[in-house]
């Protein structure tokens, strides 16, 4: 874990950092940025007495080819579904909201069939979305074998590969 | 995956649930082929949608290409 020089995590501005780890089963490698408060700036402390925001860390995982099944699978808050089926491809493309037991009213699921989000999430796994849900630390997860943004064109792809 | 972080430390509940959903995730692949195949079926049908939607779009330019 690391950048390989002895730091954990890399410091990219006054309130981001990068973090990054591999080599465990499934995994290729994952990537996590740190967003926290705007502490260093007056400023912003100021604008969030008005628009108070968190600390959030966002997780990319990404997984060994052939280690999960080609599926597409999100837990949204219910007030936002619209809005990130509308921003990402992949759950606008192939997902609806299905019901799920022991999933928070304030939450839901999106995915291609109510029979994915039963596989995806036993009851035992369920219950602890519910439990981090309530505790209001989890925001989103999303589980995808497909691009999040869809290309506009070959030109476009072929660009963002090369980055 | 996002989660919030709270005052006084990295709670390490929501890591612990990712690690333990993808080692799940990984499983499950091979349990359930039934599900599997559901969401297959459901992809390729959006996927037709899809397409036919944008069938339907290039012939109405087409179509209006035509008539000027």
């Amino acid at each position: 874990m690391g950048d390989g020089e002895g730091h954990l995590a890399v410091r990219d501005g006054a309130s981001e950092y990068f973090f990054y780890g591999s080599g465990r089963k499934h995994i290729k490698y994952l990537k996590a940025r740190l967003c926290t408060r705007a502490r260093h700036d007056l400023a912003g402390l100021a604008y969030e007495i008005v628009y108070p925001s968190d600390d959030v860390l966002f997780v990319e995982v990404a997984l060994n080819d052939k280690a999960v099944a080609p599926a597409v699978l999100a837990i949204v808050p219910l007030n936002k579904a619209n809005q990130a089926k509308k921003d990402l491809d992949d759950l606008g493309t192939f997902t609806k909201a299905v019901g799920h037991a022991g999933i928070p009213d304030k939450y839901v699921v999106l995915t291609e069939s109510g029979e994915v989000a039963t596989t995806f999430l036993p009851q035992a796994l369920t219950a602890r979305v519910a439990e981090l849900i309530k505790s209001s630390t989890l925001i989103s997860l999303h589980l995808t074998d497909q691009y999040k943004i869809k290309p506009a064109s070959y030109e476009e792809k072929k660009g963002s590969t090369a980055v | 995956m996002q989660f919030k972080l709270k005052q006084g430390g990295l709670d390490t509940a929501p890591l612990k649930f990712l690690l333990d959903f993808i080692d799940h995730a990984a499983e499950a692949a091979k349990l359930s082929s039934t599900a599997i195949a559901k969401a297959d079926k459901a992809r390729q049908q959006a996927q037709a949608d899809l397409a036919k939607t944008m069938q339907s779009e290039v012939n109405e330019v087409d179509s209006i290409e035509n008539n000027y």
